[in-house]
């Protein structure tokens, strides 16, 4: 087939005119939700520092619920659907197959958001993200998410629909590249996730109108869960393909196993769904064996595959490194590679973050008796920092930087500030993250206005030492406040002002 | 290259390091998830799994009789209860308060129905930080036995609206 | 090269791999030990 393309004189990639615009205006889209959502962080931030204590309680609740849903929802899926586009078309050297498809896609995600937006700062959804029923949000409020909801679904989907057509096109022959392999595996999960979501977000919202009566809190939460962490999931298996990515980019890198990369990435779509019971382990209703299996036995094979992806991309790059003859010794390779690349630092960061903080805290708080002295504490906020945010977020920054000049033809703006972002931006995270769980570990919970219970009928002090904690989660939330900005500067910069290539 | 379709069969052996590799995680996966069942017979810190349907009003009913019958006294406007160990204890959650004050005695084991007559909230006992979480129109019977004396706080650490903060209960134990 | 690392690929990135295990299986048991801290609960 002939269609309208260039190929891109830094990655020697082939860039389809229709497909280019939609990755830049998600791209873009989902910087500027991650400046706004991190401001919101830096609010909720600047409340739970006891020395600040900054806004009052209904604000609190308000720019959190905010947080929660840009951060994690808006930022992160709409550069999703960015990397849908990169690996469904690009990669396969391909076209888009329904270019109206990718634009409902962003005019309903766009709308969902901007709804949601406006009912959460307009005081209409003192909710949080989660939404427990019986708590209840203004019915717009519901209507945005599912709006949202369905424009990702429609972008899944068409990740197929591109795929198919560039294999009867002849793009590729028996199977994918690993990087869109993965991605497709994210398009699998997201389908599952967002199916949970149709599931209960439409009773939801048919019960905030008043046309079904109740809804059963227990039930609510099983099935949001089926939503809330599968589609975490995507995210992860998102951040994996972009690893894989930027190691082929830069080291010419090659799986050491095909085979066990691509067994790894099956078995997050077979076992990661019921997995997401791991959030109602303290739960009534829900028996032990039902509990042991679910979140478990299937659990942790999931986990073994991101052990699996965590051992084969640095072996990967080591590997391509050591091609280029950085093979002394056992670490050469690590102190030659290029860390003055931040698609290279962002991606290695991503790695040792994720694994360390977020995935081995994953396993531990998802173990059924642990989850007894953890759940609800501040210590899972902390561990989910470390894995969307150290692992993700990082990643797509990583890509970020290297998709800019790719697809926007311009040169990234302030080389030395993009240098030293992933560094500044995973030092305030790492911080953030050891001592939000440190809290946790004293029984500090998330989600709380005010820890020092002045208005209580029985006062409560926590160990003096959770003082030190609480205002070393502030600076190391400011340092990462700092990064963010780095990163939101650097990328918008370029964007609207970088140099201009030919 | 994992942007490009891979060539030839890439269905070959793994290295020496990543078959390694791959049969420790599977073995320390293995052994993390056994712990969970075996701590079942082994352990005495596990999460309650009996469970019942029951009414905002039935569950209010009860926490009145167990408090006509067993209050022993008062503090912060709340009654303080001294509960048999060989009975069922009621303890209820609701918009933003834990009754009553529960006076438990050290090494006795309690039958404790908790329930919430409103919202989902969430029942954190400090400083020793244990967390469960309780659900309206569920009754979650918990098997507990304090085994440290002295006074005890339950949070509430499931947002349920703008007094979530103030949601503070309190246990003592003798 | 596969001489020279005794038929290891990427010898730096397993002893990478074996620190992880070793926090990973420590702070484990770190959680196994709190546990024991709190009230009796079944
Ligand atoms: C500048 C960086 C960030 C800072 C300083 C920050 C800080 C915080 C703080 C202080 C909380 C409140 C916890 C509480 O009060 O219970 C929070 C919650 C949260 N954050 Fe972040 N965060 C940052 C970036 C992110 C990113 C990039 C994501 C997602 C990709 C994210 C996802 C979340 C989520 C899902 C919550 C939970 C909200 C809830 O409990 O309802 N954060 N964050
Ligand atoms: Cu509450
Ligand atoms: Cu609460």
């Amino acid at each position: 087939m002939s269609f309208e393309k260039r190929t891109c004189e830094i990655s020697g990639l082939e860039i389809e005119k229709n497909s280019e615009s939609m990755i830049k205006l998600n791209m873009a889209t989902a910087i500027i939700f991650f400046a706004i959502g991190g401001a919101a962080g830096l609010l909720v931030l600047l409340t739970r520092w006891p020395a600040i204590h900054l806004l009052p309680v209904e604000w609190y609740y308000r720019w959190l619920t905010a947080h929660g849903l840009l951060a994690l929802l808006v930022w992160i899926i709409f550069f999703e659907v960015a990397l849908v586009h990169f690996g469904s078309v690009t990669l396969l050297k391909s076209r888009l197959a329904v270019p109206i498809l990718s634009k409902i896609t962003y005019g309903l995600m766009l709308g969902g958001t901007l709804l949601v937006v406006v009912m959460v700062l307009g005081g209409q959804a003192d909710v949080l993200f989660t939404s427990y029923v019986p708590l209840q949000a203004h019915p717009l409020y519901y209507l945005g998410i599912i709006l949202f909801a369905v424009g990702s679904l429609i972008a899944f989907i068409h990740f197929f629909i591109n795929a198919v057509v560039a294999k009867k096109e002849g793009e590729y022959k028996r199977t994918l590249p690993m990087v869109s392999f993965g991605i497709m595996a994210a398009s699998i999960i997201g389908i599952m996730s967002i199916a949970h979501g149709a599931a209960i977000y439409i009773p939801t919202f048919l019960w905030s109108l008043g046309i079904i009566e109740t809804i059963d809190p227990s039930a609510y939460r099983l099935v949001w869960w089926g939503l809330g962490h599968t589609s975490q999931q995507i995210n992860v298996c998102m951040m994996v393909a972009c690893w894989y990515g930027i190691a082929a980019f830069l080291f010419k890198a090659k799986p050491a196993s095909e085979k066990l990369c691509r067994s790894a990435f099956v078995l997050y779509i077979l076992f990661i769904n019921v997995a997401s019971e791991h959030h109602l382990l303290v739960d009534p209703v829900f028996s032990t064996w039902h509990k042991i299996v679910n979140t478990s036995y299937v659990m942790h094979l999931a986990v073994l595959a991101s052990m699996i992806h965590a051992f084969a991309v640095p072996a990967s790059i080591e590997m391509g490194l050591r091609k280029q003859g950085y093979n002394n010794g056992l670490f050469e390779w690590l102190k030659k590679a290029p860390w003055g690349n931040p698609a290279f630092s962002a991606t290695f960061i991503s790695i040792v973050l994720f694994g360390f903080l977020g995935g081995t805290t994953g396993v531990i708080f998802g173990t059924e008796q642990f989850s007894i002295i953890r759940h609800n504490t501040w210590a899972i906020t902390g561990h989910f920092h470390g894995t969307v945010v150290a692992g993700t977020t990082i990643a797509f920054m990583g890509m970020a930087y290297f998709l800019i000049p790719v697809f926007f033809k311009r040169d990234l703006i302030m080389p030395g500030v993009a240098k030293l972002q992933p560094f500044v931006y995973g030092t305030g995270i790492t911080i953030l993250s050891i001592t939000m769980m440190a809290a946790g570990t004293f029984g500090v919970p998330r989600r709380h206005w005010d820890y020092n219970f002045s208005d209580a009928p029985f006062g409560y002090q926590f160990d003096s030492t959770v003082d030190i904690f609480m205002g070393l989660v502030g600076i190391g939330g400011l340092i990462a406040v700092v990064g963010g900005a780095m990163f939101v500067f650097v990328t918008l910069g370029s964007i609207f002002k970088g140099n201009k290539r030919a | 290259m994992a942007i490009h379709e891979p060539q030839g069969n890439w269905w070959q052996p793994l290295s020496k390091d990543e078959k390694i590799w791959f049969i420790l995680a599977l073995v320390w996966m293995l052994v993390s998830f056994l712990y969970m069942p075996i701590q079942h017979f082994i352990g005495v810190q596990n999460p309650p799994s009996e469970s019942y349907r029951v009414s905002a009003e039935d569950f209010e009913a009860l926490i009145e009789a167990q408090e006509e019958k067993y209050t022993v006294g008062e503090e912060n406007g709340f009654p303080v209860v001294r509960p048999n160990p060989d009975e069922p204890v009621y303890l209820k959650a609701s918009m933003w308060e834990w009754t009553p004050v529960l006076e438990l005695e050290k090494d006795k084991t309690y039958k404790i129905h908790l329930s919430s007559v409103d919202l989902v909230h969430g029942f954190s006992i400090q400083p020793i930080n244990l967390n469960l979480m309780v659900i309206p129109g569920i009754d979650y019977v918990v098997n507990l036995k304090p085994t440290s004396s002295g006074d005890f706080r339950i949070l509430c650490n499931e947002f349920c609206g703008l007094g979530h903060h103030t949601m503070v209960g309190k246990i003592n134990v003798i | 090269m596969s001489d020279e690392h005794n038929g290891f690929h990427a010898p730096g990135t397993f002893v990478l791999a074996i620190i992880f295990l070793v926090t990973f299986i420590l702070l484990w048991l770190g959680h196994a030990k709190w546990l024991t801290d709190i009230w009796e609960m079944y």
